[in-house]
């Protein structure tokens, strides 16, 4: 770098505590057996097979909503949730995995959501190529944001994906998972006691950058990754590992995730797995569909965890 | 927090479509070239602690979904800190500098950060626009640090308006044109009221190369009483959407003038979400 550093630095600004006062979602209506998409696309019985060993049952397939209709519902709902007037909303910050989520140039999704639900304070942007660990970052810099002014109290993040009919024989990543269309809206305030988020982490191995779907297949990099991004986001949270109580991941692939608990050390019940057959993996909402729907005391202290194609991985402490 | 802590570390540098010399194929190709010939230009550069990539126009490789941040991540050996910022257009750029400044401001681990802000078109691309804009493909890189010569970020400003309606469906045209300039306009009052700035400190305006039919009624409206309208150094290269502002702060800057008095530079993205933000040079 040219120059010298400042003799004389500031101390960091204090990260600004936040909670996530409501969570919205938009998760498409046609729930359908994996045997469904099978059958679509003449795949054999040993895929099927393969699809079943990796945890999949059923998946959401949305031809009736487009992703920025799917993303105006969620944030619509967690909005009402919340009790907020649309004015009251400062940010909205829409974040997605596939290239193609947003609205095509020059359209943008969320300046249709800020439309629809008259949202005339918000600052609207999208966050992106960080993959399915994209909604972590969104998260992490609305504390950036809110730390640096004190006039943001509420943030809006949504994601949301959507596999379209054209790509549908995509919808399943090497017969590791099967990817769902949906749409999660987290409302984020300011100080808010309820599910408050502790600490966030992402990182990224990115020589995995290309994506080469001949190593789609988790490899020891992924396992150490992923528990190095889960282990940091319990260490700057504050608490022990002996604190958490539930873990909870991403839809991908449930005997993946059971060997991430283990090389946790942490006991196999921790992990919530119901939506992994029930839902299939719904991109970047999948720890955020499972904070709204697991079943958590007051007080409970939550792991949640993401990995991304390409190399992303992304974690939470949150404390309801 | 002040805006002090981000200034240019080094002068933007920028590649554009130029006949006869090769061109990327791919926005991640181009963000990749030109953060090189802006580490290549000043050996003593260090690489950057985190990047934001500001792109509108979408990389077509759908199987391996194509990251421009993860790819300039890998480029410079980072393990975090790298996003794109997006849906804003021509003021991405001015968020990306908002998010640069609050990131440094709570984590001293960044002591650099790198903007790499690239488009490429293809012909199918903006069918609506017509005549409005004459979309371009370039790539520019900005580095910012919390010290060292270049230009301090004194002031930023941005704000996402209702009721400019979908570009795609509705192209800006007619009276519409004229509420952008209004909307860049208040911006810009907002951006010098909260931070107390006279309009007689403003000696330069770098808008974008959007409409000059825009252009001009925003330079008219601002009625800055000391202010010049930059030249438009590469008219020729089009409007670069996401990169435009970068693109004129880098004629700006290598257009001299390191002397007194502030920079304005601003941005409009066709949805309604405007930028602007003051620089001044530091010694």
């Amino acid at each position: 770098m040219t120059g010298a550093a400042a003799a004389i630095a500031p101390p960091p600004l204090a990260l600004a505590g936040i909670g996530i006062r409501a969570i919205g979602l938009h998760l498409a209506n046609q729930k359908r057996p994996i045997k469904a998409w099978v059958d679509r696309h003449g795949g054999s019985s040993e895929r099927l097979a393969k699809l079943a060993s990796a945890g999949a049952e059923y998946f959401l397939d949305g031809e009736e909503f487009s992703t920025r209709e799917m993303t105006r519902n969620a944030a619509a709902r967690a909005l009402s949730d919340a009790g907020l007037a649309p004015g009251q909303v400062d940010l909205l910050i829409f974040t997605h995995t596939r290239n193609e989520g947003d609205s095509p140039p020059p359209a943008s999704t969320v300046s249709f959501v800020q439309n629809a639900l008259g949202l005339t304070n918000a600052r609207c942007f999208s966050i992106s190529q960080q993959n399915c660990v994209s909604i972590f970052v969104a998260i992490k810099l609305v504390q950036a944001m809110m730390s640096n002014d004190p006039a943001i109290a509420n943030a809006l993040v949504v994601t949301a994906d959507h596999v379209p009919v054209a790509q549908d024989h995509l919808r399943v990543i090497d017969d590791m998972t099967m990817q769902s269309d949906g749409a999660c809206a987290l409302l984020l305030t300011r100080d808010w006691p309820v599910r408050r988020v502790l600490s966030v982490v992402n990182r990224a191995d990115a020589r995995y950058y290309r994506a080469d779907p001949t190593i789609s297949q988790p490899n020891t990099d992924y396992y150490v990754s992923t528990v190095a991004t889960m282990r940091s986001a319990i260490a700057r949270s504050g608490v022990g590992r002996d604190a958490i109580g539930r873990i909870l991941p991403n839809n991908v692939n449930r005997p993946n995730a059971e060997r991430v608990i283990r090389l946790m050390r942490m006991p196999d019940d921790v992990l919530f797995k119901t939506n992994f057959g029930e839902k299939g993996h719904v991109f970047g909402a999948d720890p955020f569909i499972n904070l709204a729907e697991c079943p958590s005391e007051s007080g409970e202290v939550l792991l949640l965890y993401s990995t991304g194609i390409a190399g992303c991985y992304g974690a939470a402490v949150i404390v309801t | 927090m002040d805006a002090d802590a981000l200034r240019t570390l080094e002068k933007p540098v920028m590649v554009q479509e130029m006949a006869g010399e090769p061109w990327p194929a791919t926005v991640t190709e181009a963000c990749v070239d030109v953060s090189r010939r802006l580490f290549r230009s000043d050996p003593t550069l260090t690489k950057p602690d985190a990047i934001i990539v500001c792109q509108t126009s979408v990389d077509g490789d759908v199987p391996a979904n194509a990251s421009s941040a993860l790819r300039l991540q890998c480029e410079f050996g980072l393990t975090q800190n790298s996003f794109s910022v997006g849906s804003q257009d021509g003021a991405a750029f001015f968020t990306a500098l908002g998010l640069a400044r609050d990131l440094m401001a709570v984590d001293h681990q960044i002591e650099s950060l790198l903007i790499c802000c690239a488009e490429i078109w293809s012909s199918d691309d903006l069918p609506a626009l017509g005549d409005l804009v004459a979309p371009g493909n370039g790539a520019v890189a900005v580095l910012f640090g919390r010290s060292g010569p270049g230009w301090r970020l004194r002031a930023l400003e941005t704000q996402s308006f209702t009721g400019f309606g979908d570009p795609a469906e509705e192209p800006p045209q007619g009276e519409k044109l004229g509420r952008y300039a209004i909307a860049v306009q208040n911006v810009v009052e907002r951006l010098l009221v909260r931070h107390a700035i006279v309009r007689e400190a403003v000696s330069r305006i770098a808008g974008p190369n959007f409409n000059a039919a825009v252009t001009r009624a925003v330079v008219a409206g601002l009625a800055l009483p000391h202010a010049v309208a930059c030249e438009l150094d590469h008219r020729d290269a089009g409007y670069l959407f996401a990169a435009d502002p970068a693109l004129r702060l880098h004629d700006a800057i290598t257009a001299g003038a390191d002397g007194p008095g502030l920079l304005l530079l601003w941005g409009v993205g066709l949805s309604g979400s405007i930028g602007a933000a003051l620089f001044e040079y530091a010694g």
